[in-house]
């Protein structure tokens, strides 16, 4: 039987934190779902730190794992190979494995897909931790001290404890019912995957530099994608790997400099978070009950702000035929 | 032509204004991203010395019917199972009351869950409209004139989430949308579930069908294939005032809503579970007009949570009968 939906997880030297992210996708934890449903292509890319594939695969029937050499330093090769290995009509981008999802993930996204097949539906993001990533290492956050705040949660159990040990990602820093700038698990069309030309090979820069914004913004200006869900209970945690945007770079302004140059290259200078109202999709446990609430206060303010300024709250909408 | 989806039941007795309201907000004029034929509205009126002009009624769309009928009771309980007999739809939109007019994106939101589950319950949050509870309304000098200066002030014809802004939360679901609901005055389910449920009970004989609407909230709620339960959390359905039973201000209404408590538990032989503790799949936009209200209930859901955790109660007890994996403690 052909999955509705493959979940693409790009890897990069960082096994640990990939094997709790695929576990989080497997249907050991994802609820209401079955394992036929939907399958998750593993793209890794060689390192001296690889996945145990016996592993990957004993998480579920509905698991794949390639390894591919990759002579550069971006993930995008490896998201478009993924895409062309997908079954499912629907896929789901992850280009970082080291995030972790909550229980209904999977399950919101088929009901979304199944509302509208040519949905965009993005997940929002955290950071595990007590403040977002990049200025851990000076808050003597490491690999260590995560571990045991996963640990204590018990996140196999009940995966929403992950909302009790995580900050909210700077991808959507004023909540899920604002703008988001990026999104790490974001689901679309395998056919509007392919009309925005896959993720464009130019963004070869460290960790793909902001192929992430320049992917969420081309997708969702695509007018077949009529309809966005974002669900607002659920989130992808980022763990403390060694990639990009979490290491101490004495240079990382410099880096995220060239991230920032290289984008508004493509968008001649006119790059934005994506402005479209968002549907919210999804149950609110009480984890997750205090960022809802953060992100309605916020969102209360931006549309507070933009009235008073006669401004259109969602100006991508325009596009939109709905 | 397509099989319609869609058939919604809205039942009046002498309230032509406001019913005008209700139905020009569930027409194709005013609901946003559907089309005409994906949906009825079927009217059905008990006769009274001030009935609808059915030609207005008719002028709204071509998708809407109109029956006058004699009643000879005060429960609009028969009104409900003639108007689903002459409904053609697979679903059906309950509106027991034809005061409560709706925001835009009801019906938009309705067939989406309905391509979740042939068998889902969708559930649109209670307003009144108005600055508190409208019972109370008499002594505090609010009254349909008072109402109508109010929506002509906000055009709610051009935006009619501007509804909110003039409402507040109904009894139905006094702690919000994330919370639990009593009873909704704006429920949609397949027809299946409401046949097998036995349509609406009959045996509701009292003045404005006394609790009937608990009683079928509950009854569609509890019901082995309602798996998915929906909340149109940014939707709402805003009760207008009118002459109706729970907005009048008799001194024996404390009197009323025993004998409808007393004929509930008799119905239920004692065993009416109260308000219905499943969770919600919350689906739809939130727009800048319902945001105070998510706020609120977003405070309510909160205290409720750290309530229940504290004495390691289940958050969501009558979720235990489905099979499905909900968020039910921690």
């Amino acid at each position: 039987m052909q999955p509705l939906l493959s979940f693409i997880v790009v890897v990069h030297n960082m096994p640990r934190q990939a094997m709790n992210t695929l576990y989080s996708l497997s249907a050991h934890y994802q609820r209401n779902i079955r394992e036929q449903d939907y399958e998750i292509v593993v793209v890794e890319n060689r390192s001296i730190n690889t996945l145990s594939v016996s592993n990957v695969l004993a998480l579920g029937n509905n698991i794949r794992y390639f390894l591919r050499d990759e002579t550069g330093q971006s993930p995008v090769g490896a998201i478009n190979f993924g895409a062309a290995q997908a079954h499912g009509k629907n896929i789901c981008l992850m280009i970082d494995g080291a995030r972790m999802v909550t229980p209904r993930v999977v399950e919101y996204g088929l009901m979304a897909i199944t509302a509208d097949s040519d949905a965009l539906i993005a997940v929002p993001g955290y950071s595990l931790g007590w403040q977002d990533q990049h200025h851990h290492l000076d808050a003597a956050y490491s690999e260590a001290v995560e571990m045991e705040l996963l640990t204590e949660i018990k996140w196999q159990q009940n995966g929403y404890r992950l909302f009790d040990i995580a900050t909210i990602s700077g991808a959507n820093p004023n909540g899920c019912m604002n703008p988001l700038m990026e999104c790490n698990c974001v689901i679309t069309s395998a056919k509007n995957f392919a009309a925005i030309g896959g993720a464009n090979l130019d963004f070869q820069l460290p960790g793909g530099g902001s192929i992430n914004l320049h992917l969420f913004r081309q997708l969702g200006l695509l007018p077949e994608s009529r309809h966005y869900f974002v669900m607002a209970g659920e989130g992808s945690f980022h763990q403390f790997h060694g990639g990009i945007t979490t290491a101490q770079w004495s240079d990382l302004e410099e880096v995220l400099e060239s991230h920032r140059k290289q984008l508004h290259s493509y968008w001649d200078n006119k790059f934005h978070s994506l402005r479209r109202e968002p549907m919210l999709l999804g149950a609110t446990g009480s984890h997750a009950q205090k960022f809802l609430q953060f992100a309605s206060q916020k969102a209360k303010k931006r549309l507070g702000r933009l009235d008073r300024h006669s401004q259109k709250p969602w100006p991508d909408d325009v596009l939109i035929n709905r | 032509m397509k099989k319609l989806e869609l058939s919604i039941i809205v039942i009046v007795y002498n309230m032509p204004k406001q019913a005008m309201n209700t139905l020009y907000s569930f027409s194709k004029k005013y609901q946003e991203n559907v089309l005409e034929s994906d949906y009825e509205i079927v009217v059905i009126e008990n006769k009274s010395s001030n009935t609808l002009d059915r030609n207005a009624v008719l002028g709204l769309g071509s998708n809407f019917q109109y029956y006058l009928r004699d009643e000879t009771g005060v429960s609009p309980a028969k009104a409900l199972n003639f108007g689903v007999e002459k409904a053609s739809g697979k679903y059906l939109g309950l509106i027991i009351d034809g005061a409560r007019m709706v925001t835009p994106r009801v019906i938009e939101y309705v067939l989406m869950a309905f391509r979740q589950s042939p068998y889902s319950m969708v559930a649109v949050p209670g307003y009144n409209l108005g600055p508190s509870e409208q019972q109370y309304h008499i002594s505090h000098q609010y009254d349909e004139q008072a109402e109508r200066k109010l929506l002509d002030s906000i055009h709610w014809q051009h935006n009619g989430y501007r509804l909110f802004d003039i409402a507040n939360l109904s009894g139905a679901n006094p702690k919000g949308a994330l919370q639990l609901f009593l009873e909704c005055n704006c429920l949609f389910t397949s027809r299946k579930i409401f046949d097998d449920i036995g349509g609406a009970d009959e045996r509701f004989n009292l003045l404005g069908g006394g609790a009937i609407n608990l009683h079928i909230y509950r009854k569609i709620g509890m019901h082995k294939n309602s798996q998915y339960y929906f909340v149109l959390l940014g939707e709402g359905s805003f009760h207008q005032f009118h002459g109706g039973v729970t907005t009048s201000s008799k001194k024996d209404r404390e009197a009323l809503l025993e004998l409808f408590r007393i004929q509930l538990d008799e119905i239920w032989e004692g065993q009416f579970g109260g308000a219905l503790k499943r969770e919600p799949i919350l689906f739809g936009s939130i727009t800048s007009h319902s945001l105070p209200f998510l706020i609120e209930s977003s405070q309510y859901a909160n205290s409720r949570f750290e309530k229940m955790a504290t004495r390691s109660a289940a958050f969501w007890p009558d979720d235990v009968t489905f099979h499905r994996h909900t968020n039910s403690g921690d």
